[in-house]
């Protein structure tokens, strides 16, 4: 037996882990020796074994109505890891969907069913012709017309003011919170917006002072962060 | 205990070197035995099958991808849970772009619902099981990766990439507000031991 000694609040907190049998050494003997005289420890052990049989119950629930597509998911996620390591082989196929008809293609030979002499072709050719015209007279008769044409009813569109320079990034899947936040912070930067398609942020960083050069260096740095920062680029000033 | 462990992690170990070398068969095994455990954890977390599909694939997808960069500091399986946790926070975080302090944030059933209809719509199991719904996702991963898949706080702490002490809290917070839900749903820890 040792000597160490826990309060009631400190066994309180890891009485889940000795009920899942995962405390060991000196802690468990002396979670041991303080449960076998602190009855209120015992009626939280209690308490803790209803809970243990909560959640087992409700996982039960869950199992009994989940179907796991097992073959389906394993042979999408070798397709994925079969282009990930032979990008050759899915730019073959690509190669292959290429070599297929083209839309340009399929539109001549559409007009090659049409016979020169038949009037459909001819009169839709023509109505379409007429159309065009008409679009490009009142397309330029706009743009030299009175400037009176274009009101503006509303003020200037307000931005929101940014104080520093905007740099887009995107982070990799396995970054943890601590690592995105511990990166922001190293460059002074925060989250103005997002996440955008693709898992884009936008992010400020702090201060007017930050030149092209520095906003270069940092970008650089980022990029060296491989396991953090997926993308990242300049964001456009406004 | 820790040597059990190791015992258990040392096939996982082995299965992960192979797929380091570029072993798809190993990768496969592996892929086998633990896609029901994740695809399980995540469901659990999001409810919805679709979404747990495509996280689990990318999961295991990035095992294959991390194989050769895992440092061994925790248990294998330890480790694809962490990526599970973080991919599955990611989604809600995407969902949700205003922060959202977990110990506050709580989904609330119908409160239209009187206890008595509660009561009678459901059986018990489901009930625990709708008292557990109302948990938040940290609260409800805290109890199942205690008491379902009976990992030590230290794991669970690479797992959610937190310190220990907040582990230990968020398991005290999770089962008071398990405690509550449960009553609302009609059961209580003294009926249930009696």
């Amino acid at each position: 037996m040792t000597d160490t000694k826990l309060s009631h609040e400190e066994v309180s907190l890891v009485l889940p882990w000795y009920l899942n049998g995962t405390l060991e050494g000196e802690e468990l003997d002396a979670v041991k020796s303080h449960i076998a005289e602190c009855s209120k420890c015992a009626h939280e052990a209690e308490e803790l074994t209803f809970i243990k049989s909560v959640v087992a119950e409700s996982n039960e629930v869950v199992n009994e109505s989940l179907e796991i597509p097992v073959p389906e998911m394993q042979s999408s996620v070798m397709d994925r890891i079969g282009e990930f390591e032979d990008p050759r082989a899915s730019e073959s196929s690509t190669a292959a969907y290429e070599d297929t008809e083209s839309l340009w293609d399929k539109v001549l030979r559409f007009f090659d069913g049409f016979q020169l002499v038949s009037p459909v072709p001819a009169g839709v050719a023509t109505i379409l012709i007429i159309q065009l015209m008409l679009i490009i007279v009142l397309a330029s008769k706009l743009y030299t017309g009175d400037e009176e044409q274009y009101v503006v009813l509303s003020g200037p569109a307000e931005t929101a003011v940014e104080r520093g320079p905007v740099i887009i990034l995107s982070f990799v899947d396995t970054a943890t919170d601590r690592e995105i936040t511990e990166t922001l912070n190293e460059i002074d930067g925060r989250i103005i917006d997002g996440p955008k398609p693709g898992g884009l942020y936008v992010v400020e960083l702090a201060g007017e002072s930050v030149t092209t050069e520095d906003l270069d260096k940092i970008i650089a740095e980022l990029k060296t962060e491989k396991d953090i920062i997926n993308k990242v680029f300049k964001g456009r000033s406004r | 205990m820790e040597k059990k462990r190791n015992e258990a992690n040392a096939p996982d170990l082995e299965l992960l070197e192979k797929i380091a070398g570029g072993d798809r068969e190993a990768f496969k095994v592996l892929y086998e035995k633990y896609v029901r455990q994740i695809f399980s954890y995540v469901f659990k977390l999001t409810g919805d099958s679709k979404m747990t599909e495509e996280i689990t694939n990318d999961v295991m997808f990035d095992v294959w991808k991390g194989a050769k960069s895992f440092q061994g500091r925790s248990a294998v399986l330890t480790w694809i849970f962490g990526i599970a946790h973080n991919k599955t926070m990611n989604e809600f975080r995407k969902k949700s772009p205003e922060p959202v302090d977990p110990e506050e944030f709580s989904r609330v059933a119908n409160p239209d619902d009187s206890v008595e209809e509660i009561v009678t719509k459901q059986d018990r199991s489901k009930r625990m099981k709708s008292a557990m719904d109302e948990l938040t996702p940290e609260h409800r991963s805290v109890l199942e990766l205690t008491f379902y898949q009976g990992i030590s706080y230290q794991e669970i702490a690479d797992v959610m990439d937190c310190p220990v002490n907040t582990v230990k809290t968020r398991m005290y917070y999770a089962k008071e507000k398990l405690k509550e839900a449960l009553t609302k749903y009609g059961i209580s820890p003294e009926d249930a031991l009696q």
